[in-house]
C-alpha cells in the first residue's frame, strides 16, 4: 500500500454572497503520494485556487479532513496551524504583488529561514540564504535588491526560495508560470522539476494551462464550478479523456504546429452560477451529450478503470462498454 | 571582503535609486518645493527661536511706542502695550507649529493602529471601530475640542489633545482604507503562509507598505491642527493672551480691527502662509509617493 | 545559399503598391523621458493584403503593442516619439492626417480590440447603446438605423438581438469580448488590429471567440493584424508570421514559412521552451537570460546575448536581412555564412 503524504476528504468551501451560498469548492476528494505532482486544471472560478489555499487553511474550508501525514490539519487550533504550516508552501501566481516591495531579496528569504529556528545568528542565516538564492539559480549580487528593480522571472525564483527556506515537504504551486513570457515559464518549470528531483517535494499544481500540467504532473484533477469531473494519471487522461468537459478543455487548447488544429468540440452556453446550484451536473447545460439522467442528480465521482475517475453520468457505461 | 563590499554597493544603490526618484519627482513640482523652503526656514525659527530672541522684545511693554503703524522700527507695528508685533508673530511660530506637530502625532498614534486593526481584522471589530469613529466625525471638530478642553483645563498640552483627538476619525479612516487594499496583495497571504502572527504581519509588512497615504495624511493634517488650535485661542479657550500665539494675537487684535487692521492681519497671514506651505508640501508628497503617477 | 540574398532589402517595398491595406516602412518609435530613452520600435517594416491576417508575436516590450498604437497614431506624446517612417493605411499615411482625419479613420477604417473586455466597455450605457453609438459617429444615419445595425452586429457575434438593451454587467468575460468585437466591426472596417484579444479569456471561451473571429473573417473579408504571445493562436489564425523581439521583427513569413522552416535562433528558442503537449517527458529548453534593456539596446544584435548561434561579430555589427524567399526572411548575420543552420528541424 502506498504510502500518502496529504489525503483530502470531502473538502467543501461555501461563501456566503448575498444571493445565496456561492458553492466555491464542492467536495473534493483526493490523494497524493510522497513525492509526486498532482495538478489541478479548470477555467477562472472552478475552484481550484480555493482548493489549494483551503488545504493549507489560508481559506478557512467549511468542512472537510485534510489528512497531512495521517493528522488532520482541521482539528488544529490556530497556534498548531502556524506550526504546521511550516510543511506545506505556497507559491503564487502574481510575482508582483507576492514580494514585498519594501523588503529586499535578503529580508524576503531569511522570512522563511527564521521560521526553521535552525539558523540563530545574523551570520548563519545570510549563509543560509546565499545557499537557496544559489538553488533557484538567482546571483549572489542581487542579495540586497529590492523587487522593483528585478523582472518577473527573478522575482518568482525570490518568491520560490522563501517557500523553499521553510523546507517543506508539500509545495502548493498557484499558477506559479501564467504571468510569465514563454521563454521565462520555461525557465521556472523546469527549476520546479529540477528541485522536486533533488529535494523530493511533493507539488499541487494550479493551473488554467492544460500543456503546463501535462509537462510537470503525475496525476490530473480536473475541476468545474467546485467539483471534480475527472481525475486520471496524466497520460491517461490526455489519450483517453472521458468526461465531455475534459474532451472540450483539451480539443480547445491552441497547438503552434501548422493544421494541428483537430476537430474541435464547441461548447454553447456559458458557465452556470455556482449560487445555490441545483442537484444536477453542473456541466449539463453547457454539455452536447445531456440527457435525463444528467439532471436527475450530480453524477458522483466513480473509478472507471484503475485510477481513473469520472463524475459523468452518460459516460462511464460507454466507458466500460468498450 | 570584496564580496562583502559590492553587495554593500548593490544596496545603497536600490534605497538610493529609489528614495531619489522620489526626490526628483517632488523636486519638479514647484509648489511643493517653495512650501518646502517656506517650512525649513519656519520649523529653523520655531526651534531656535527661544535662544536668540530677548524674552523682553516680546513681553516687554512700552506704552510709549503702543498701537504704532508698520514702520521701519516696527515692521508689522505695536499693539496697545506697545509691543513689537513682528518679534510677537515670530516667537509665535514656535507655539504654532509645536501644537500642529504634538496633536497630529497623538491623533496618528491613535487613527493608525485604530485602522490598521479595523482593515486587517475585518468583520465585528471594523463594524465597532468604524462606527465610533463616525460618531466622533459627526461631532465639529471646534465643538469637540471646546468640550475636551473645558473638561481638562485650559492648558497648553490639554490644547494639543483637544486638536489631535478631533483629528483621529481622518487617520483612522485613510489607514483603514490603505490597509484594505494591501492586505490582499499576495505577500500577506505568502507571510500568513510561513506562519508568521497577525501582529507581525500588521507591523512589518501592512503598515510600512500604508506609509506614503500617512505621510500625506500627516502633514495636510498639521496645517488643520494649526488652524484648529489658533482658532481655539480665537475663540478665547486656547493658549491664554500673553503668549503670543498666533490665534491669541488675533483675539487680541481683534479688538482694534477698526483703527489698526494690521495688528488681525499679520498673525493671519503668519497662520494663511503656514497652513499653505504645508498644504503644498502634502500635495506634493502625494504625488510623489503614489506609484500611479510614476513616469 | 539563396539567390534572394541581395535583393532589396525592404521587404515592404517588394509587393509595390496596389492590394496593401496596411503598409509600415521604417517605423521607429522611441519613449523619451528625462533621464532615459525606450528605444520600443526599432525600423520595422511590414504589409498587410486586403483579407489577411498577419500574426505579430513576441514577449511582454517586444515592442508589439507600440507598433499597433503607431498604427492608430495614438502613440501617447510625450513620452512616445515616432522618430521616422511612415504607416500607410489603404494608400494614406495615418501619420500625416490632421486630427480631423484621424478621427474619421479610426474606427470607421481602422478598428482596435483589446485585451481587457472589462475595461473597454462603459458599464453606464447598455451594450446596444454602445455599438449604436460608433455606428453614428461614422455613418450618416439616424438613431433608430444605427440601434437597428447594432442589433445586427450582436447575431453576427452570435449573442441573441433581445439582449442589446442589457448592461455589460449582465454579460460574462466572453460575451463581453464579443460585444467589443461587434462594436470594432459595426462601421465595417478595413483593417482590424487585434492586441491580445483572447488573453483574458478561458480556453474554451477564447476557442470559442478565435472561430468567430475566422468565421467573420470569411464574411466580411476584414484585413487583421493579430498581436499575441501564444504561437498556438498563431498557428490556428493567422496566414502570415511576423516574430518581434526588442522593437526588432526579427523573423516574417508565410505561418509556413515561420513554423516549418524556422530560421531564426529566437524563434526556435520560444517553440523549444514550450511544453509538448504530445509527449509530456519532452525536456523544455528555455532560452537562457533575459530580455536586454531597452533603454540599453546592444549595438549588434539585442538576442545575441542569449543565442547560442552568436559570434562575436554578432554582439557588435548590426545584422542584415537575409531573405530565403518571397516571402520569408530573418534579422540574422549569420545566414551570410554558407551552410550555417539552426538545430530546429524542418517540417514538410
Amino acid at each position: 500500500m502506498a504510502e500518502y503524504l496529504l489525503e483530502v476528504n470531502h473538502l467543501k468551501k461555501y461563501f456566503k454572497t448575498n444571493r445565496g451560498m456561492l458553492h466555491a469548492v464542492d467536495d473534493i476528494s483526493f490523494r497524493l503520494e510522497k513525492g509526486k505532482t498532482l495538478g489541478i486544471v479548470g477555467e477562472s472560478g472552478c475552484g481550484k485556487s480555493t482548493t489549494g489555499r483551503c488545504v493549507m487553511r489560508l481559506i478557512e474550508p467549511t468542512s472537510g479532513e485534510i489528512l497531512f501525514e495521517g493528522r488532520d490539519l482541521m482539528r488544529l487550533n490556530k497556534k498548531e496551524m502556524r506550526a504546521a504550516r511550516s510543511d506545506i508552501q505556497i507559491i503564487f501566481q502574481d510575482p508582483f504583488s507576492s514580494l514585498d516591495p519594501r523588503n529586499t531579496v535578503m529580508q524576503t528569504i531569511a522570512e522563511g529561514v527564521k521560521v526553521t529556528g535552525k539558523y540563530k545568528t545574523q551570520a548563519e542565516i545570510e549563509k543560509r540564504v546565499l545557499e537557496l538564492m544559489k538553488t533557484v539559480g538567482l546571483a549572489e549580487r542581487l542579495i540586497n535588491a529590492y523587487p522593483h528593480e528585478l523582472d518577473g522571472g527573478r522575482r518568482q525564483r525570490i518568491g520560490i526560495a522563501r517557500a523553499l527556506a521553510v523546507e517543506p515537504k508539500l509545495i502548493i504551486c498557484d499558477e506559479p508560470v501564467s504571468a510569465l513570457d514563454v521563454s521565462i515559464q520555461a525557465q521556472i518549470l523546469n527549476l520546479l522539476k529540477e528541485l522536486q528531483k533533488d529535494l523530493g517535494f511533493t507539488y499541487i499544481f494550479i493551473t488554467h494551462d492544460l500543456a503546463v500540467v501535462n509537462h510537470i504532473s503525475d496525476d490530473i484533477m480536473v475541476m468545474y464550478l467546485g467539483q471534480a469531473v475527472e481525475k486520471a494519471p496524466s497520460e491517461e487522461l490526455f489519450r483517453n479523456p472521458i468526461h465531455p468537459y475534459t474532451k472540450a478543455l483539451l480539443s480547445a487548447i491552441p497547438i503552434p504546429k501548422v493544421g494541428a488544429s483537430r476537430g474541435r468540440i464547441q461548447l454553447k452556453g456559458e458557465i452556470s452560477s455556482p449560487v445555490d446550484p441545483d442537484d444536477e451536473c453542473r456541466f449539463a447545460r453547457r454539455c452536447m451529450y445531456t440527457c435525463d439522467k444528467c439532471r436527475e442528480k450530480n453524477p458522483p465521482l466513480v473509478e472507471v478503470s484503475p485510477n481513473h475517475f469520472v463524475a459523468c453520468a452518460v459516460f462511464p457505461e460507454q466507458a466500460r462498454e468498450s | 571582503m570584496s564580496k562583502g563590499k559590492e553587495i554593500a554597493a548593490v544596496t545603497a544603490a536600490g534605497t538610493k535609486s529609489k528614495r531619489r526618484d522620489i526626490w526628483r519627482r517632488f523636486r519638479r513640482n514647484k509648489g511643493a518645493m517653495l512650501g518646502m523652503l517656506i517650512l525649513i526656514v519656519l520649523i529653523l525659527v520655531g526651534a531656535t527661536v527661544d535662544f536668540w530672541l530677548p524674552e523682553d522684545w516680546i513681553v516687554g511693554q512700552n506704552l510709549t511706542e503702543k498701537l504704532q503703524h508698520p514702520s521701519a522700527k516696527h515692521l508689522f507695528g505695536t499693539d496697545e502695550l506697545g509691543r513689537d508685533l513682528f518679534w510677537r508673530t515670530v516667537y509665535g511660530t514656535r507655539f504654532s507649529l509645536a501644537i500642529g506637530f504634538v496633536a497630529v502625532i497623538i491623533s496618528a498614534l491613535i487613527g493608525v493602529p485604530l485602522g490598521a486593526v479595523a482593515g486587517y481584522y475585518g468583520g465585528k471589530i471594523e463594524t465597532v471601530i468604524m462606527r465610533i469613529t463616525d460618531i466622533f466625525s459627526a461631532i465639529p471638530s471646534i465643538l469637540m475640542a471646546i468640550a475636551i478642553v473645558s473638561v481638562l483645563g485650559r492648558t497648553t498640552i490639554n490644547l494639543m489633545l483637544a486638536v489631535g483627538i478631533a483629528a483621529v476619525p481622518q487617520f483612522t479612516r485613510v489607514t483603514r482604507a490603505s490597509v484594505l487594499t494591501v492586505k490582499n496583495e499576495e505577500y500577506i497571504e505568502a507571510a500568513r503562509a510561513l506562519g508568521k502572527t497577525d501582529p507581525y504581519i500588521i507591523f512589518r509588512h501592512i503598515l510600512p507598505n500604508c506609509l506614503s497615504p500617512i505621510i500625506v495624511q500627516t502633514t495636510l493634517r498639521v496645517a488643520g491642527a494649526i488652524i484648529s488650535a489658533s482658532s481655539l485661542s480665537f475663540l478665547g479657550i486656547g493658549i491664554k493672551p500673553p503668549t503670543p500665539e498666533w490665534g491669541a494675537l488675533l483675539t487680541a487684535g481683534k479688538t482694534y480691527i477698526m483703527g489698526y487692521s494690521y495688528l488681525c492681519l499679520f498673525p493671519g497671514l503668519a497662520i494663511m502662509i503656514t497652513v499653505l506651505a504645508f498644504n503644498m508640501v502634502g500635495d506634493g508628497l502625494r504625488d510623489a509617493l503614489d506609484p500611479k503617477l510614476k513616469n | 545559399m539563396s539567390e534572394y540574398n541581395m535583393e532589396n532589402k525592404n521587404p515592404a517595398e517588394a509587393p509595390a503598391g496596389t492590394d496593401n491595406i496596411l503598409e509600415i516602412r521604417d517605423l521607429t518609435v522611441h519613449f523619451v523621458t528625462e533621464d532615459e530613452t525606450v528605444e520600443a520600435v526599432n525600423d520595422i517594416s511590414m504589409h498587410l493584403k486586403k483579407g489577411e491576417i498577419l500574426g505579430l508575436v513576441g514577449e511582454t516590450g517586444a515592442g508589439k503593442t507600440t507598433t499597433a498604437l503607431a498604427i492608430l497614431n495614438l502613440v501617447p506624446n510625450p513620452p512616445g516619439v515616432i522618430k521616422s517612417g511612415s504607416i500607410l493605411v489603404d494608400g494614406k499615411d495615418v501619420l500625416k492626417m490632421s486630427v480631423r482625419e484621424l478621427e474619421q479613420t479610426r474606427g470607421s477604417d481602422i478598428s482596435m480590440i483589446f485585451q481587457d473586455p472589462m475595461t473597454s466597455l462603459n458599464p453606464v450605457f447598455t451594450v446596444g447603446d454602445q455599438i449604436a453609438e460608433s455606428v453614428m459617429l461614422h455613418e450618416n444615419c439616424t438613431k433608430a438605423q444605427a440601434y437597428e445595425r447594432a442589433e445586427e452586429m450582436l447575431e453576427l457575434v452570435g449573442i441573441p438581438r433581445e439582449r442589446a438593451h442589457e448592461y455589460p454587467h449582465q454579460f460574462s468575460g466572453g460575451m463581453k469580448q464579443r460585444v467589443v468585437i461587434a462594436i470594432a466591426l459595426a462601421c465595417n472596417p478595413k483593417l482590424l488590429l487585434c492586441d491580445e484579444p483572447t488573453t483574458a479569456l478561458d480556453v474554451t471561451i477564447q476557442a470559442q471567440v478565435l472561430d468567430l473571429m475566422l468565421e467573420l473573417k470569411e464574411k466580411l473579408n476584414t484585413s487583421m493584424v493579430f498581436i499575441t504571445h501564444d504561437l498556438g493562436i498563431i498557428a490556428e489564425i493567422c496566414d502570415r508570421v511576423a516574430v518581434m523581439y526588442a522593437g526588432r521583427i526579427i523573423e516574417e513569413g508565410t505561418l509556413e514559412d515561420v513554423f516549418n522552416r524556422t530560421k531564426h535562433p529566437y524563434t526556435e528558442g520560444l517553440f523549444n521552451s514550450l511544453p509538448n503537449i504530445e509527449d509530456r517527458t519532452a525536456e523544455l529548453k528555455p532560452i537562457p537570460g533575459l530580455m536586454p534593456d531597452p533603454t540599453k539596446l546592444p549595438k549588434g544584435c539585442a538576442f545575441a546575448p542569449r543565442c547560442p548561434y552568436a559570434t562575436d561579430a554578432c554582439i557588435d555589427t548590426p545584422q542584415d536581412r537575409h531573405r530565403f524567399s518571397d516571402t520569408h526572411f530573418v534579422l540574422c548575420s549569420r545566414y551570410k555564412e554558407p551552410g550555417f543552420r539552426i538545430q530546429r528541424e524542418e517540417i514538410s
